[in-house]
């Protein structure tokens, strides 16, 4: 559905995206990562055809976007980030305005606003723009993005400004589209939120897409690349166990701690199988045994971290 | 660009526009000025007629009811309130949609940019013909309660110079919407609107007509420098400080072309007021002070005369908005959307 290729962008001789490949393919719901500065927001001016690439293609669903800027808008919905509309109109004006440039009918561009208005919860808000609150102001921003039924929708940070029962919405909103098969492509800081909803991410650093694959796969490609151990933490009420951990020999262990939490083993891969194996007839007494990874955040902090150094 | 696009943005702009706080203000303030100086003009009318009917000198022709809007295009030009409403209309037409992060919304939807900036430009004109012609209508509307009525020609040229009067008004609105895109604020953009029309409005002309003739004509000939000794005489200087001042008023003839307020009133005066365009430009007032007979054989201008007379000062003043449309328009298309 999106395709990019060698898609790059200079300001300046600066490259602000550079050599992009990427494919997100239908029904994909992509979450987009990256710092400030690395590329997100030209890549998505690319694919709405707001701005021109210095070189490369990106195709969405079969159109070139730079060639054919206006059919690219047709068949996209895209919610920018801090989402503008105006003030001295109503949501359903702003839609009703913004929606005159959609093929579409009068009669059919007033059932669509209406279900939109409903599905975001503004149905019944009949006050000036103006006087909306932020959230407000975000939640018609995922109407306009849905205003033309779009087959593929690019949302850019979605969740800003929204409170808990927002995003909860929200939530379901991405997930009654996944349902529908529409290719969603998110673009945000908040990486838990990305989590949340996405079934596979792409990480963009200083112009280049440095991670890519389902949520699992990026996470085990940043702990690879940021070096950073995972730990195996195990709970036992017999003593033995420790003493019989630290007899198992495998190059995937760094360190064996003994702490209130339990035993906390740190290693470069999950080898909670090799351990169970190890341990097999003298594991008696664990109670439990779990892996805990590094946070996204985290994960992706020290890969930044690493490409800026 | 595709007619319907931009047939939905003007409408929804012209909306905004007439709509707007701003819009009334702007149409109240000019009505009661056009309305007062009506009044003003309407007394300005009966004198004149009471002087031509004396005979005195000074009136050419017989004064028409166009005399009544001398005061309004002074109110409009001279006075700078042409140029307040022309800013005032067009000064955040971009730069709001920038602040207002509207600009993204927008431009994300199946239309081109230049339909935005047309359509903008087209909802601008309209609001400034709306309010031109309002004001216009309260100074026919004065003038019949008072009793006068124009004839058809005197119509016609009514409508000439709410023309140039619109026209006058577009200059400024579309300086204002180039500082818009320019500028990243509404309030940067109104100062740079009102920076440039006090540079094309002030210091052009005065400056620039000093600057110009030192340069080209160097300083003015003395007298004293064409004294004979021998014989007192002042020799041919007379001659050479006539030319002299030729010259110079060709400069800061050149240079007011960069005022539209300058060039308004020099298209409309042979309109409102054709006597004094007559003893001032044609025979020189100094010259008619002597020999007031010098008028007895010349013609009242027709419009025909005077576009005639004045076709390059008529091309400079649409040169203008097309010049600062044209920059306005290519900057946006051009502008950087991050």
């Amino acid at each position: 559905m999106i395709t990019t290729l060698n898609l790059t962008k200079e300001y300046n001789g600066k490259k602000a995206v550079d050599n992009l490949n990427l494919e997100v393919v239908e029904g994909e719901v992509f979450g987009f990562l990256g710092p400030n500065g690395a590329g997100k927001s030209t890549t998505i001016l690319m694919l709405t055809g707001m701005i021109e690439p210095t070189s490369g293609t990106c195709m969405v669903n079969g159109v070139n976007v730079a060639l054919d800027p206006l059919k690219g808008k047709e068949i996209l919905g895209y919610l920018p980030e801090d989402v503008g509309f105006y003030k001295n109109l109503t949501g359903r004006e702003n839609l009703d305005y913004i929606g005159k440039f959609y093929p579409m009918t009068t009669t059919e561009r007033e059932e669509r606003i209406e279900v939109l208005l409903q599905k975001v919860a503004l149905r019944d808000v009949t006050q000036k723009v103006g006087e909306y609150s932020r959230g407000m102001n975000q939640r018609l921003g995922l109407a306009l993005a849905l205003l033309n039924d779009p087959d593929v929708i690019i949302l850019d940070e979605p969740t800003a400004n929204l409170d808990p029962e927002g995003v909860l919405r929200y939530r379901e909103i991405i997930k009654e589209l996944a349902a529908e098969g529409k290719t969603i492509f998110i673009c945000s800081h908040i990486l838990s939120e990305v989590r949340a909803v996405c079934n596979t991410l792409g990480i963009m650093s200083q112009g280049r897409l440095v991670a890519r694959g389902s949520v699992e796969e990026v996470e085990n490609e940043l702990i690879i690349q940021s070096r950073t151990p995972q730990k195996i933490v195990i709970k036992a009420i017999n003593p033995a166990v420790y003493e019989a951990i630290r007899s198992i020999s495998n190059p995937d262990l760094i360190a064996i701690n003994q702490t209130p939490a339990g035993i906390e083993v740190e290693v470069r891969q999950d080898i909670r199988a090799e351990i169970a194996r190890e341990l097999d007839g003298r594991s008696r007494g664990i109670t439990e045994m779990y892996l805990e990874r590094p946070g996204l955040e985290e994960l992706f902090l020290k890969v930044y971290r690493r490409e800026q150094g | 660009m595709n007619l319907n696009r931009l047939t939905t943005i003007s409408k929804k702009e012209f909306s905004d526009q007439i709509t707007s706080r701003r819009f009334l203000l702007i149409l109240i303030i000019f009505c009661l000025v056009l309305g007062i100086s009506a009044i003003n003009g309407v007394n300005d009318y009966n004198k004149a007629l009471d002087k031509y009917k004396e005979g005195a000198t000074g009136q050419i022709f017989q004064p028409s009811v166009l005399i009544v809007f001398q005061k309004i295009t002074n109110s409009i030009g001279l006075y700078g309130l042409g140029a307040v409403i022309g800013i005032a209309t067009g000064f955040d037409l971009i730069s709001r949609e920038r602040e207002g992060q509207t600009i993204k919304t927008i431009l994300s939807q199946p239309l081109f940019r230049d339909e935005l900036i047309n359509g903008k430009a087209i909802a601008g004109i309209l609001a400034l013909a709306t309010i031109t012609l309002a004001g216009f209508l309260i100074v026919l509307s004065v003038m019949l309660i008072i009793g006068i009525v124009p004839d058809p020609e005197e119509f016609i040229l009514i409508g000439i110079i709410w023309l140039i009067t619109l026209l006058l008004m577009i200059s400024s609105f579309t300086l204002a919407l180039m500082s818009s895109v320019f500028a990243k604020t509404s309030s940067s953009a109104l100062i740079l609107a009102l920076i440039i029309t006090f540079l094309m409005y002030s210091i052009i002309p005065v400056a620039g007509g000093e600057f110009g003739s030192l340069i080209l004509l160097g300083k003015a000939p003395q007298e004293s420098d064409y004294l004979s000794e021998s014989s007192g005489d002042n020799g041919n200087y007379e001659n050479i400080i006539r030319e002299y001042n030729k010259n110079q008023d060709e400069i800061y003839d050149f240079v007011n072309l960069f005022s539209s307020e300058s060039v308004y009133n020099e298209i409309t005066t042979p309109i409102t007021w054709p006597s004094h365009y007559i003893i001032h430009t044609q025979i020189g007032s100094g010259t008619f002070a002597r020999n007031p007979e010098l008028a007895d054989n010349i013609e009242k201008p027709t419009i025909w005369s005077i576009l005639k007379d004045k076709w390059v000062k008529i091309l400079v003043f649409i040169m203008w908005p097309a010049v600062f449309f044209g920059v306005a328009y290519i900057q946006f298309m051009r502008a950087d959307l991050r």
